[in-house]
C-alpha cells in the first residue's frame, strides 16, 4: 500500500478511483485490489459509510475486467450474504459472473441477496463511480442478481423451486418488468439441463476454501498486553481481559448498538443468544464463556449494552457478558484484528466476525464475513475441552490448555481449568498437581539450564576440585532468571521471577559470598517456589482457593 | 469507468438554487404549498390523494405521478401532493418495493430543482434513506456554500439522519464559526452522535457566555453521551444563583427525570435550594419543575 | 370487618384499572373480629367532585347500575363486575374509589382508575405531564427500552406491518406493547391519540410533543423532559409540518366520517392504510414521513393510536369484533390466504421471536409486554387476538384499553 493512501495525505476519492484503475491495468499489481477490500485497510480511515460504499464498489467492479480471483470471492459472497446497499449488491452480483467458473453454492448466496435487497432496491449506474443514477438509465441490484442466476444456469437448479414459488405467488415486490426478468431466469435455469442432471453441490468444500473460517496459527495468536485491557460489562463491572478470558474457552462476537444493518450486529447478537441456549442445552454454559464486545465503546455505555443484549435474548451473568473496552481498545484491535474501520468514533464499515478463544484467551478460530453457523462455532469451542469421567459417571469437561507445541516458553506448563461446580476437590488438586509435576520435568534446553543453575551451584561447595565451574553455574542461573523475567511479563505476573531472584541472591551472595550456613538451602527453596509460581497459571492457583465454595454452590444448584 | 461528479446536476441551476436557499424559509414555503391553487390544481390534488394504494400497479399511472414531481413548470402544490402520494404509497402499497427504484431515481433528478420546497422535501426523503448521492450533495454545499442547495442548518439537519456520514469535521467548523445561530445548533445536534465529542459539549455547557439555547442543547447532547457528567453539571447549575432560569429549569428537569432516587433524597443542599426555587422569584417554569422535584424526592 | 376486593382477578393494586368493558371483580368477607355472616353490603362510587366514575354489574351481561347489593359470607368470594361509566374517565390514578358499605358504615374503600385513551388535544396538564414524563423515561436519553420500538418499525419489518391485511392488528399490538411499557413506568398513563382530521393546537406545544421551528427541529420547554429525547444516537426530533398545526387538520387526510364510510367490509376499510394513515404521516417532513424513520418521533404513536381508534370505531359501527365474520377481516381465502404474519392464525413478528426468511432477520424486543390487569393477547399474539379488544365476544380477550369516544360494544 503506498504511503500516500493513508494519513493526512490520503487519496481523495477521485485519486482513489484512478489508483484502482491503474491497478486494474497492471496485472503485476492487480493482486493488491483484494487487499483493498479488507475493512481495516487504512484507505477507509475517516471515510463516511457512503464513501466506503463507493470505494468498495469501484474495487469490486475492477474485477469485472480482470476476472474475479479466488482471493476476492469471499468479499463478493459477503456482500450478497449480508449487504444492504443496492449499488454494492449490484456490483457484487455482476462481478460474480467474472469468477472462474459457476458453482452451485453461489446460487444460495444470490437468493439470499435477492431477499435482502428486494425492499431496498434502487437504480444504479455501474459505469459511474459511486453508481448513482440521476437521470440516465441504469440497472438494479435485483436485475443483476437475476442475471447472475441465469449465468449459473444448471448450477442454480437447487434454487429453482424457490424461484418458481416466488413467481407463482408474487407478493408485489417485483415490478412487471422484474417479473419478466424472473420468468427469463426460471426459463434459463430450467433449460440449462434436465432436472436429473443437477451438478453435485460442493457447498462445504466451496465454503471452506473461501476463508470464511480461519484457523489462527499459534505464531499469530500471542499478544501480552491484551490481558491488561480493561473491559466493562453490562452492569458496570470492570474486569481485565485476562481475568475473564483465561481459564476457559470463549466465544466472542463483535457488534455495536448503532449498527444499522440488521443482518450484521443485530443478527450476530441474536445468534450469540442462540449459542448460549445451545451451550446450556448441552450443559456447557459453565465450561465455555461467551462475550459480545462493542466496536463503539464510548457510546455503548453499560445500560446500552444491557438493553441491546436483553432485547435479543442474551444471557448475561458472570460467564456471559456484553462488554466494552474502557482501557485498551488498541490492544483489543491488536489481539483480534477485527475487520472494522471508523469515522471519528463511529464505525463506517465492519464485517461479521465471531472468534473462538482458547483457555489462554488466544484466538484459535475465527468465523468471518459469511453468516456463521452456531453449531460449528460451538464445535470449535468444544474441541478445546476434553471429557473427564467423574465418580458418579457424570460427564465432566476440562478446558484443554494450548497445545505444548504452540507454546513458545520453556517451563511452560499446560494451564488447566475446570468447569465450576462439577469437580471434586481431589480432582482439583490432581488437576493442579499434575502440571506442577510436569513443570519440573526438564523438557527443553532451558529447563536444563534452570536445574543445572541452582542444583549445580548448590553442590559446588562439596566439589572442591571444581570451583572453576562456579562462573558457569552462576551464568546458567542468570539465564534462568532472564527466562523467568520474560515469561513473567507475558503472564502479567513477576512473582515467580522475584522468588527466583531472591533465591539466586541467597545462593550466590549469602551462600557462596558470605558463606552463611542456611543461605544455599533457602535459596534452593526460593528458586523452587519461583519456578512453581511460574509454571502454574494464575487461574489454576485461584482454582485452589475457589474449589470449596464452588462445590457448595454446585450442590446447592442441583 | 467515468468519474461522475455528483454535484454536476446541482451546479446547472446553482445560481438560482443558491439564491433561493438563502432567501426562502421553510415557513414561507409552507404557506406557498398549503394555501391557494386553482380549482384545477385542487382537483388534481384530490385525485392524487386517492391513488396511493394502487399507484405501483399501473406503470403509466406511476410514470404520470413521477413526471408531475419532476415537472418544474407544474404548480408547486400539485408537485408536493404528488410527492405526498408517493410517500403515502411507501407506507401502504403492497407493491411499493417494485416502484421504489424509479421513485428514488426521480427524486435524485430534482435535487437541484428551482423550488426550495421541492429540494428540501426531496433531499429529506433521500437522506432518510441514507442515500449517498444526497449526502454528497449536502456535504458539498456545506464545504462550498456557493454550491449549497439548502441553507446550512437544513443540510446539517438532514445529514444527521445518518450517523455514518463525513459531516463531523464540517460540523465542528460551523460550531467554531457559525453562519447563523440555527446552523450552530444543528451542527451541535449532529456532532452529538460522536461520543468523543462529549468534552466539547461539557465545555459549552460550562461557558456562561454561550446563549441559553446553545447550552440547553449541550445539556441534551451531554446527557446522551455522558449521563453522569451531565447530572454533576446540572446540580451545579441549579445551585448556582447566577445561572438563568431557563437553564436551571432544564437542569432541574434532567435531575428530576433521570437522577437516582437515593442520591437526591440525601442531597440536603440541593433539596434546600430547590425548596427556595419553589417559592422564590424565578420563572413559573422553574417553580413548576421545583415542585415536581420535591414531589418526587421529598424526604 | 375486613373485606378483600379483587379487581380483574387480582387483589394487587397494579390490577385496579378498568375501562368501559365490565371487569371481573369479587368481594370476600374475611374471617376475623367483628365478622358476621351473612351480611348485605352495597357497592358504590365514593362521592367525588372530579375524577372518573364506575358502574356495577351483577353479571357481565346485566344492565349497569350506580350501586349494587351483594350478600357476603365469610371466606367466600362473591363476584360482580365494574366498568367505567362511559364519558366519565379518570384524570389521575385512583381518583375513583369503590366503596363497600354496610348500611352507612364504610367497610372498605378500593381506589381505582378508569384508564382510557383520550384525545391528546384535551388532556389535562397533569395527564399530559405524566405521559411525556413516562415517554421520556422509556426513551431514557436514547438508552432506554424505547430503542426496541424504534428498531421494530423499520424497513426490515415493513412486510410484517404494512401493505397487507395485518396492518391494523399489527399496529394495535405495537401500540399496546408500548402503552404497557409506559404503564410499567407510570400505571396512570394511557396512550393518547392525535385526531389528525382535526386541528390539535394543544398537542404541538412546547409542553407536550413540541413545537417545530422553521427548520423543522422540534423545540421543547425547559420543563419538558422530552427535550432529552434521542434516537440512533442523535438528540432531538425532526418534524416539519406542512400544514398549520394550530388551525388545520393534517394535509389531505380523509375525515373520520369519510374513513368510516370506506365500506362495511374489512377489505374496503383497510384502504385507510393509504388515506388517512399514509397521508397523516406525510403531512410532515421529517422522521415521521417515512417508514424507516417514522418511529423515531413520539408523535408516531399518537398518530397510530388514532388509526387504531378509527378501526375500533369502525368495528363498533359495523359489529366487526368477531373474527368468524368474513367481513371482519380480509382473509383472501380464495387466493390461498395472505402472506405470513397477515393471516388470522399467524403469530406476529417480532413478539413471536421468529426470524429468518420470510420473517425479518432479527426480532428485537422480545415478547409482548404483559399487564397486571389484562391477560390477553399473550406473549406471542396472533393476528386474531387483536380484534376483540373490549372482550365483547369473549371476556378473556379484553386487552385493557378503550377510547374516550367509543363505548363498550
Amino acid at each position: 500500500m503506498p504511503e500516500v493512501l493513508v494519513g493526512r495525505d490520503r487519496l481523495s476519492e477521485v485519486q482513489f478511483a484512478a489508483y484502482v484503475a491503474e491497478l486494474k491495468t497492471d496485472p503485476a499489481r492487480s493482486s493488491l485490489l483484494a487487499d483493498l477490500l479488507k475493512e481495516d485497510n487504512p484507505v477507509y480511515e475517516q471515510r463516511g459509510t457512503a464513501a466506503t460504499v463507493r470505494m468498495r464498489g469501484c474495487i469490486l467492479l475492477a474485477f469485472e475486467h480482470l476476472g474475479l480471483p479466488g482471493s476476492a470471492l469471499i468479499y463478493v459472497l459477503e456482500e450478497l450474504d449480508n449487504g444492504r446497499d443496492a449499488y454494492l449488491l449490484a456490483a457484487a452480483a455482476r462481478v460474480l459472473r467474472s469468477s472462474a467458473a459457476p458453482k452451485p453454492a453461489m446460487a444460495a448466496f444470490l437468493i439470499r441477496a435477492l431477499t435482502n435487497i428486494r425492499d431496498r432496491d434502487d437504480i444504479v449506474n455501474l459505469q459511474n463511480y459511486g453508481g448513482y443514477s440521476v437521470s440516465e438509465p441504469g440497472t438494479t441490484a435485483v436485475r443483476e442478481i437475476l442475471e447472475s442466476l441465469r449465468w449459473l444456469g444448471v448450477n442454480a437448479r437447487a434454487v429453482l423451486p424457490g424461484l418458481e414459488a416466488a413467481r407463482a405467488k408474487p407478493d408485489g415486490r417485483f415490478s412487471t418488468l422484474m417479473l419478466d426478468e424472473l420468468d427469463r431466469t426460471i426459463d434459463a435455469v430450467r433449460r440449462s439441463a434436465p432436472a436429473n442432471e443437477s451438478p453435485e453441490d460442493d457447498c462445504c468444500g466451496f465454503l471452506s476454501g473461501l476463508g470464511a473460517i480461519r484457523l489462527w496459527p499459534s505464531s499469530s495468536r500471542g499478544t501480552t498486553r491484551i490481558h491488561a485491557a480493561v473491559l466493562e460489562d453490562q452492569d458496570g463491572n470492570k474486569i481485565k481481559f485476562g481475568d475473564f478470558f483465561r481459564g476457559q474457552p470463549s466465544i466472542v462476537a463483535f457488534f455495536y448498538s448503532r449498527c444499522d444493518n440488521p443482518r450484521k450486529c443485530s443478527l450476530t447478537i441474536a445468534k450469540l443468544a442462540r449459542v448460549q441456549t445451545m451451550l446450556a442445552d448441552q450443559g456447557l454454559e459453565n465450561c465455555i464463556r461467551t462475550a459480545a464486545i462493542t466496536y463503539d465503546p464510548e457510546y455503548d455505555l453499560p445500560e446500552r449494552l444491557r438493553g441491546y443484549g436483553r432485547s435479543r435474548g442474551v444471557r448475561m451473568d458472570g460467564g456471559h457478558r456484553m462488554l466494552r473496552a474502557t482501557d485498551g481498545m488498541g490492544a483489543l484491535r491488536a489481539h483480534f484484528h477485527p475487520g472494522v474501520n471508523f469515522i471519528e468514533s463511529l464505525v463506517n464499515r465492519h464485517r461479521v466476525e465471531v472468534y473462538v478463544l482458547n483457555a489462554s484467551g488466544e484466538v484459535v478460530v475465527s468465523f468471518e464475513r459469511i453468516r456463521w453457523d452456531e453449531g460449528a462455532v460451538i464445535d470449535q469451542a468444544v474441541k478445546l475441552l476434553t471429557p473427564l469421567s467423574s465418580e458418579d459417571g457424570r460427564s465432566l469437561t476440562v478446558a484443554v490448555p494450548p497445545q505444548p507445541t504452540r507454546r513458545k516458553e520453556p517451563h511452560s506448563s499446560p494451564e488447566t481449568d475446570v468447569s465450576p461446580g462439577n469437580r471434586s476437590v481431589a480432582r482439583e488438586i490432581l488437576a493442579t498437581a499434575l502440571p506442577v509435576v510436569t513443570a519440573f520435568l526438564p523438557k527443553c534446553p532451558m529447563c536444563w539450564v534452570a536445574y543445572l543453575s541452582f542444583l549445580g551451584i548448590v553442590s559446588l561447595r562439596w566439589v572442591s576440585y571444581a570451583t572453576w565451574l562456579f562462573p558457569l553455574f552462576a551464568g546458567l542461573m542468570l539465564i534462568n532468571l532472564g527466562s523467568l523475567w520474560r515469561r513473567g511479563l507475558r503472564r502479567d505476573s513477576l512473582a515467580g521471577f522475584y522468588f527466583a531472584a531472591a533465591g539466586a541472591f541467597s545462593i550466590l551472595a549469602l551462600g557462596m559470598g558470605l558463606n552463611l550456613p542456611f543461605a544455599a538451602p533457602t535459596g534452593v527453596v526460593l528458586t523452587l517456589v519461583g519456578s512453581l509460581l511460574n509454571a502454574v497459571s494464575p487461574e489454576t492457583l485461584r482454582g485452589f482457593a475457589r474449589a470449596a465454595p464452588v462445590k457448595q454452590t454446585s450442590n446447592a444448584s442441583r | 469507468m467515468s468519474m461522475k461528479k455528483t454535484g454536476k446536476t446541482a451546479t446547472k441551476k446553482r445560481p438560482a438554487a443558491a439564491k433561493k436557499a438563502s432567501a426562502a424559509t421553510a415557513s414561507g414555503a409552507k404557506a406557498k404549498t398549503a394555501g391557494g391553487g386553482s380549482r384545477g390544481d385542487k382537483e388534481q390534488i384530490r385525485a392524487l390523494s386517492s391513488m396511493s394504494g394502487d399507484i405501483c400497479e399501473d406503470a403509466k399511472k406511476l410514470q404520470s405521478v413521477l413526471d408531475m414531481i419532476k415537472d418544474a413548470s407544474a404548480p408547486l402544490p400539485v408537485r408536493m401532493a404528488a410527492l405526498q402520494t408517493m410517500l403515502a404509497a411507501s407506507f401502504s402499497a403492497a407493491n411499493f418495493d417494485a416502484c421504489r427504484p424509479d421513485f428514488l431515481a426521480a427524486l435524485r433528478s430534482v435535487v437541484a430543482d428551482p423550488e426550495l420546497e421541492i429540494r428540501q422535501r426531496v433531499l429529506g426523503i433521500l437522506s432518510r434513506e441514507h442515500d449517498g448521492y444526497a449526502q454528497q450533495v449536502l456535504l458539498d454545499g456545506l464545504r462550498e456554500p456557493a454550491k449549497a442547495l439548502l441553507p446550512p442548518e437544513k443540510a446539517l439537519q438532514l445529514l444527521s439522519y445518518d450517523i455514518h456520514t463525513e459531516a463531523y469535521p464540517v460540523a465542528r467548523q460551523i460550531i467554531q464559526n457559525p453562519p447563523n445561530p440555527a446552523a450552530k445548533l444543528e451542527a451541535m445536534r449532529l456532532l452529538a452522535a460522536d461520543a468523543a465529542s462529549a468534552p466539547v459539549f461539557e465545555k459549552i455547557l460550562r461557558n456562561k457566555r454561550e446563549p441559553e439555547d446553545v447550552r440547553q442543547l449541550s445539556a441534551s447532547a451531554l446527557h446522551g453521551l455522558d449521563p453522569q457528567k451531565l447530572q454533576e453539571h446540572a446540580r451545579k447549575i441549579v445551585l448556582d444563583k447566577s445561572e438563568g432560569d431557563q437553564l436551571r429549569a432544564t437542569s432541574l428537569t434532567a435531575i428530576t427525570q433521570f437522577a437516582k432516587h437515593p442520591d437526591m433524597i440525601k442531597d440536603s443542599a440541593l433539596q434546600k435550594r430547590v425548596d427556595e426555587l419553589r417559592t422564590g422569584e424565578g420563572s413559573a417554569a422553574l417553580k413548576r419543575v421545583s415542585r415536581r422535584f420535591l414531589a418526587k424526592f421529598s424526604r | 370487618m375486613a373485606i378483600e376486593v379483587s379487581i380483574n382477578g387480582s387483589a394487587a393494586p397494579g390490577a385496579r384499572y378498568v375501562t368501559w368493558a365490565p371487569s371481573p371483580c369479587s368481594a370476600r368477607l374475611q374471617a376475623g373480629a367483628g365478622a358476621t355472616s351473612p351480611i348485605t353490603v352495597t357497592l358504590r362510587n365514593k362521592p367525588s367532585a372530579s375524577g372518573g366514575t364506575v358502574v356495577f354489574y351483577s353479571k357481565a351481561t346485566a344492565a349497569p347500575a350506580n350501586t349494587l347489593s351483594l350478600t357476603l359470607t365469610v371466606g367466600t368470594p362473591v363476584s360482580f363486575f365494574v366498568a367505567g361509566e362511559f364519558g366519565k374517565a379518570s384524570v389521575s390514578d385512583g381518583d375513583v374509589a369503590l366503596q363497600i358499605l354496610n348500611g352507612t358504615t364504610v367497610l372498605s374503600e378500593t381506589p381505582l382508575m378508569v384508564r382510557i385513551r383520550k384525545n391528546a388535544n384535551t388532556l389535562t396538564p397533569g395527564e399530559r405531564d405524566r405521559f411525556v414524563a413516562a415517554f421520556a423515561q422509556l426513551n431514557n436519553k436514547g438508552a432506554g427500552r424505547f430503542v426496541d420500538f424504534r428498531n421494530i418499525h423499520t424497513q426490515a419489518g415493513k412486510p410484517e406491518a404494512h401493505g397487507a391485511p395485518g396492518f391494523l392488528p399489527w399496529h394495535r399490538a405495537f401500540m399496546l406493547d408500548l402503552e404497557r411499557e409506559l404503564q410499567a413506568i407510570d400505571p396512570s398513563v394511557a396512550l393518547p391519540y392525535w385526531r389528525f382530521d382535526q386541528k390539535a393546537p394543544a398537542l404541538f406545544t412546547l409542553d407536550f410533543l413540541g413545537s417545530s421551528n422553521s427548520n423543522g427541529t422540534v423545540q421543547f420547554s425547559p420543563t419538558n423532559p422530552l427535550q432529552f429525547w434521542a434516537t440512533d444516537g442523535t438528540p432531538g426530533i425532526i418534524r416539519r409540518p406542512l400544514f398549520n398545526v394550530a388551525s388545520e387538520p393534517a394535509q389531505n387526510v380523509l375525515t373520520e366520517a369519510q374513513t368510516l364510510a370506506l365500506g362495511n367490509k374489512f377489505t374496503l376499510f383497510r384502504g385507510m392504510e393509504g388515506n388517512p394513515h399514509g397521508f397523516a404521516h406525510t403531512s410532515f417532513g421529517g422522521s415521521i414521513s417515512q417508514i424507516p424513520t417514522a418511529a423515531k418521533d413520539p408523535l408516531f404513536f399518537l398518530l397510530h393510536a388514532n388509526v387504531d381508534r378509527l378501526w375500533a370505531k369502525w368495528q363498533k359501527k359495523f359489529g366487526r369484533f368477531n373474527t368468524t365474520l368474513a367481513a371482519a377481516f380480509d382473509s383472501n381465502a380464495a387466493t390461498g390466504g395472505n402472506r405470513i404474519g397477515h393471516n388470522l392464525s399467524d403469530t406476529m413478528w417480532p413478539w413471536n421471536g421468529v426470524t429468518g426468511t420470510p420473517r425479518p432477520p432479527t426480532a428485537p424486543g422480545g415478547p409482548m409486554a404483559d399487564s397486571p390487569s389484562a391477560r390477553a393477547p399473550g406473549l406471542k399474539p396472533k393476528v386474531q387476538d387483536l380484534f376483540d379488544y373490549q372482550g365483547a365476544v369473549a371476556a378473556t380477550s379484553w386487552l385493557g384499553f378503550d377510547y374516550d369516544d367509543i363505548p363498550f360494544a
